[in-house]
């Protein structure tokens, strides 16, 4: 019951608020309640790809001298871009947040433009890695055809690749979605929508984008650098 | 939080130099896991080295970008349960995968061998094994 009372001038305040739905009291609770929902879908984003990762860590351990041997004929180079891509992308999310958080929308407009780029750039730069890949055979199971690395056997490199093109190619479907997304939050901007009690759609786009990022961290090392 | 925050703004505007000051803490971290891979030799360290940078760029991302430093409670259960079942489904895969046949050890040599390549004590027996034959002699 106090915690009713002590919502209610707050409601009054912000009755007016145009973005604020019917079934919230306060533009606070409507933007914690929505971030609430955006953190418990990361823990099932976490667990989903913590699966592969539990899948990874079978086959490396299983087979230490083919996932090094297999692990050179991916460029690490490429993989270090795109790191910094992915990394420098991460900053402009957050800038982009943060000016939506300071109500200002075309901050977030020039924010979100340049992520997108980041985006794209990072997925042009992973066709790349992929046409190599294609271009040389090295590709999952079956579909192995670089006989002088190793014809198709029980444990050979099709198996490192068969993992690499998974995580990698689930996070690159993550990073297209994640173009989709920041488009939405950059109509949002061109609406003039943000302000500073109503930015919730910015700030979980960019968490679901830093995520992104994060997967990106643990795949770099895992399958660009083994050592 | 306290009543006057409530009434105010509830965003929690973080500076730019912070950004661009973490940012460059994660760039630095890149090039850090990069040259430890490739410009020296860790050996056995080389794998947990690895990881260890990934999680310090890991918790700069979720602290500072992610504004977890700071958030409310419901916010940091969420992500410490998320953790807790991580360390949860990792966790039991390894001890399952990392000890099978260990109860018998002939079944766990054997699968040992197998895994790793290596000549089985059935192999050994038929003579399959020339170091085994040498020694022999």
């Amino acid at each position: 019951m106090t915690a009713v009372a002590e919502q209610s001038p707050e409601q009054v305040q912000h009755e007016h608020h145009p973005h604020l739905q019917h079934h919230f009291y306060s533009m606070r609770q409507q933007y914690e309640s929505g971030k609430l929902g955006m953190w418990l879908f990361m823990g099932n984003e976490f667990l989903f790809f913590t699966g592969l990762f539990a899948a990874y860590t079978y086959c490396r351990w299983a087979y230490p001298e083919m996932w090094l041997a297999a692990s050179h004929h991916v460029d690490w180079v490429l993989g270090a871009t795109n790191t910094i891509v992915l990394l420098f992308s991460s900053l402009t999310m957050a800038l982009g947040v943060r000016s939506a958080q300071l109500g200002n929308n075309k901050g977030v407009r020039n924010y979100m433009i340049i992520t997108i780029l980041c985006a794209l750039a990072f997925l042009v730069i992973k066709a790349i890695e992929y046409s190599a890949k294609f271009e040389h055979g090295t590709l999952p199971a079956h579909f192995w055809s670089a006989s002088e690395l190793g014809a198709q056997g029980q444990a050979g490199p099709w198996i490192f690749f068969g993992m690499y093109f998974l995580m990698t190619g689930i996070h690159a479907i993550h990073v297209i979605i994640g173009i989709g997304l920041l488009i939405w939050v950059y109509l949002r901007a061109a609406k003039e929508q943000f302000d500073s009690e109503h930015f919730g759609l910015a700030e979980n786009v960019g968490l679901y984008w830093h995520f992104v990022d994060i997967v990106w961290i643990l795949v770099f090392p895992l399958f660009y650098l083994v050592a | 939080m306290n009543a006057n925050q409530q009434t105010e703004s509830h965003a929690h505007v973080a500076s730019v130099k912070l950004y661009v000051g973490t940012f460059l803490a994660l760039v630095l971290l890149t090039i850090l896991t990069v040259f430890v891979s490739r410009g020296i030799e860790l050996h056995a360290a080389s794998l947990p080295v690895a990881l260890a940078v990934a999680a310090a760029k890991i918790s700069l991302v979720l602290f500072i970008f992610m504004h977890v430093w700071g958030e409310n409670k419901i916010t940091i259960l969420v992500l410490i349960s998320s953790a807790f079942f991580i360390a949860l489904f990792l966790g039991m895969t390894i001890v399952d995968t990392h000890t099978r046949g260990l109860g018998n050890p002939v079944e766990a040599d054997g699968y040992y061998r197998q895994v790793n390549d290596l000549p089985t004590i059935m192999d050994i027996n038929a003579g399959h094994d020339t170091e085994a034959a040498d020694t022999a002699k």
